[in-house]
């Protein structure tokens, strides 16, 4: 009897919750504005700035998390910088040269100071950047540094392993964010207390609740930063930041749950604006030789079956952009020619039919000498996009008579069961570098750190290995726009979506600018809290 | 030379007297409707479960779709009473299991004692001190995601309970005079255990295998939110409140129907369970009337 009075009264608690969320919302609009009035009337409040950030923040060290100290936390600038549409500009370097097809020459900027105002001169930045090559391999293969030569105080001679026409952009990357010599490390030489030449200076970090606390920097070399304290809160669930957003407990953030971009938009005070970014789609399949992917015929069928405006308008809510190619048309080295595979299941079938794969049975899939056309689609659960992307790609193909069969799983387990027949969908980075060469040669050369489909093309080769010599820009662009042509051809890789990152503001925060060569989202100095 | 002892079987007034019991009524009615609903779901409702209809997603309930409709145009509300099937089906997999291993480690464990018995005991406390949906976890993690082995994990878990009771019941038949009898007779163990130890002890564990019912549902539904049960687009209370958590607030009705169903489906077997316990065991009526 005790046990049925006890659940009797779970039921009413439950039943009185559920009734007291549905209020909840109606008090809640209200809080909101009783707490920005509050927070309007202090002035040491009003140019703070807090951030709810994707991820936990962990480690503060530029090589091993340069998007959160260079991006998000404006401590450290890099030699090189990028503007929206991925052209270079200046960062800390002023200006650079080629002197010979393996060496470069950069001029720093001779103004700046570190945050703890020692001087910024050229030891220091071949020590940052030797330093980021020690500990982080990736970015020795990203730049090809042989060695740093110091030429004077502002200049620095860098020599190249091969001819490496996307050495410039490569010192974009942001592991290689500049550090101070005098920046302090625990005791494995991991800097605990980054100092930088940035906009930004670290105040402190919390590591308990994930909070880095940042004050601005009134020797910044750059205009005079907006905000006098800004504070980035690692807030990984989407739910929680849109609610949090929404409170008024953080005044910046992006990625928030597809379901809540339509409510966030009309709510008063809020902000939403919705960018392409740098990062794409894209489904892979196991392997091109010995499977039914060896024919091309089979690869462009599975392109024209997928509905990308109905996946990117209805399935990911507007987060995402129908993808043509493989490089997003807002960056400047895309090939703007190219058509892509238009939503057309006919095409699909006819093609299918012409590579063999006929429906002999009547039962709706596809067969080739008695085998049924099925497959796992592998996707993991991180990127909230992916899974719903995965079913309605699952549908699409059956209409075309392909059966599909969705698994979602850990990043790291998906290598061990999936097979050669399999596909995979991912969400993956094109522009980690602002250069053409850093996602075409690594996804289409038969010696691609991406490629483990095996896809080989001599012509792709050699064209993939010309561009990295070529160093004229406008022949450098003829080859790439060749690549981008060859790659939607014989599609050795689906692209399905290009990614689009809901950005959430309040009203007041004023003079961000998007920069889509952010990994996730980058701030600007420009930016301000308006009264 | 075979022998038949006339089994133990609940007198037909304490059947009537089940039904009496309040509880038992509402959580057998609920039950009945719940099984009426995984029986008959192709002819309850016009949809298919998994028929994706891209252009109508995250739609409200409306009269074409009492239950609205998910991300993908699905509609919830014949998810919802696919998701039963699946649901009900797997958890009996589970219980009937589990009640078999239980049993059969039980009676072994309770019938030869000695060293046998300490080993067994040893290995279900050590089973005890172990939560089951960590093991679970485990499990699944090491077979990989899919509702065929969240199913069989839980299964390879939830013997220990039985095993317990039933030992004890075990103990205390294996005294019994007809029991004496029959080793006279020279009746082998197997027959022993199979035919005569084992249906006596069905009867005290149905309050648990009920309760079970309901606790099994759970596991299922909290390992299919977290992702490891049945993999897209198979309908799973689990899985669609995980797919609805990100509509929470701009899509309840992804979120909420399943949800209700859980708690519907687990009171149900919670209330048989309890119902039972009272009209089987008299010393728990005693205490009860107190």
């Amino acid at each position: 009897m005790h046990n049925k009075i006890n659940i009797l009264v779970i039921c009413l608690i439950l039943f009185s919750s559920i009734m007291l969320g549905c209020i909840g919302e109606d008090v809640q609009e209200s809080v909101v504005t009783s707490a920005s009035s509050e927070t309007t009337l202090e002035k040491q409040i009003e140019k703070t700035l807090v951030i709810g950030e994707l991820w936990d923040i962990r480690i503060l060290d530029p090589v091993m998390s340069g998007e959160m100290v260079k991006e998000k936390a404006m401590i450290v600038d890099t030699l090189v910088e990028a503007d929206p549409d991925f052209k270079l500009r200046p960062g800390l370097a002023e200006s650079w040269e080629q002197v010979s097809d393996l060496q470069w020459k950069f001029y720093l900027k001779k103004d700046v100071k570190f945050q703890d105002g020692t001087e910024f001169t050229a030891d220091g930045v071949k020590w940052s950047i030797e330093r980021a090559m020690d500990m982080n391999p990736p970015v020795k293969a990203v730049t090809q540094i042989k060695s740093i030569g110091v030429v004077d105080k502002h200049t620095l001679l860098f020599t190249t392993e091969k001819p490496y026409a996307a050495f410039p952009a490569s010192l974009e990357y942001p592991s290689l964010g500049i550090l101070s010599p005098t920046s302090i490390t625990d005791d494995n030489g991991v800097v605990t207390k980054p100092i930088g030449t940035g906009p930004f200076k670290f105040e402190r970090f919390d590591i308990a609740s994930g909070t880095l606390y940042l004050l601005r920097n009134d020797n910044y070399w750059g205009i005079k930063p907006g905000l006098e304290k800004l504070v980035i809160k690692g807030i990984p669930d989407p739910a929680s930041r849109a609610m949090s957003v929404e409170k008024g407990e953080i005044g910046f953030t992006c990625d928030v749950p597809y379901g809540d971009i339509e409510r966030l938009k009309a709510t008063p005070g809020l902000n939403v604006e919705v960018h392409p970014t740098a990062r794409v789609y894209q489904m892979q399949f196991g392997n091109l030789s010995g499977t039914p992917y060896s024919d091309v015929r089979v690869r462009k069928a599975i392109s024209y079956a997928i509905d990308r405006e109905v996946i990117s308008d209805r399935t990911l809510h507007g987060c995402a952009a129908p993808a043509i190619g493989p490089v997003m048309p807002m960056i400047s080295w895309s090939n703007q020619e190219l058509d892509g595979y238009p939503y057309d299941s006919g095409k699909a079938m006819q093609l299918l039919a012409e590579a063999g794969w006929n429906d002999t049975d009547g039962n709706g899939i596809v067969e080739k000498n008695g085998e049924e056309f099925g497959v796992t689609l592998y996707t993991y659960p991180q990127r909230p996009g992916l899974q719903p992307m995965a079913e309605a790609i699952q549908s699409m193909l059956k209409d075309v008579g392909i059966k599909v069969e969705v698994r979602v799983m850990d990043w790291s387990a998906i290598g061990e069961h999936m097979t050669d027949r399999d596909l995979k969908l991912s969400g993956t980075a094109v522009a980690m570098v602002p250069d053409p060469d850093y996602y075409l040669r690594k996804t289409y050369h038969s010696n691609g750190d991406s490629n483990i489909w095996g896809y080989s093309n001599p012509e792709m080769d050699s064209l993939l290995e010309e561009g990295l010599s070529t160093f004229h820009a406008g022949k450098r662009q003829e080859i790439y726009d060749r690549v981008q042509e060859i790659a939607l051809d014989e599609v050795p890789i689906i692209h399905v979506a290009y990614y689009k990152v809901a950005v959430v503001m309040h009203d007041n925060v004023q003079g961000f600018v998007f920069n889509p060569i952010a990994h996730d989202y980058m701030l600007n100095p420009e930016m301000y809290i308006a009264s | 030379m075979t022998l038949r002892f006339k089994q133990n079987k609940l007198p037909g007034k304490r059947s009537i007297y089940l039904l009496k019991h309040k509880s038992v009524a509402i959580g057998s009615t609920l039950i009945v409707m719940l099984a009426f609903l995984a029986i008959f779901a192709p002819y309850l409702t016009p949809y298919d479960p998994i028929e994706v209809d891209l252009y109508n997603n995250i739609q409200s309930p409306s009269w074409e779709h009492p239950f609205g409709t998910d991300n993908l145009g699905r509609d919830v509300l014949t998810r919802v009473i696919y998701a039963t099937r699946i649901d009900i089906l797997a958890s009996i997999f589970i219980v009937g299991i589990s009640m078999i291993i239980g049993i059969s480690i039980g009676i072994v464990s309770g019938y030869y004692g000695g060293v046998i018995d300490k080993v067994l005991v040893g290995m279900m406390d050590t089973f005890l001190a172990l939560p089951e949906i960590i093991l679970a976890l485990v499990l699944v993690g090491a077979l990989g995601p899919g509702l065929f082995n969240v199913t069989l994990a839980l299964s390879l878990l939830g013997w220990v309970k039985y095993a317990r009771v039933s030992r004890g019941l075990a103990l205390s038949i294996k005294e019994k005079e007809f029991i004496e009898a029959m080793k006279a007779v020279g009746v082998n163990d197997f027959y022993l255990l199979t035919r005569h130890i084992a249906p006596n002890t069905i009867s005290p564990l149905l309050t648990l295998a009920a309760l079970h019912l309901g606790h099994a549902i759970l596991s299922l539904a909290a390992l299919g939110f977290l992702g490891l049960g049945a993999q897209p687009p198979m309908p799973e209370w689990g899985a669609m409140l995980n797919e609805g958590r990100i509509f929470l607030r701009g899509g309840w009705w992804l979120s909420i129907f399943p949800g209700l169903m859980i708690m519907i489906t687990v009171l149900a077997f919670n209330f048989i369970g309890d119902g039972l316990r009272d009209a089987l065991d008299p010393r728990m009526k005693e205490v009860v009337i107190k």
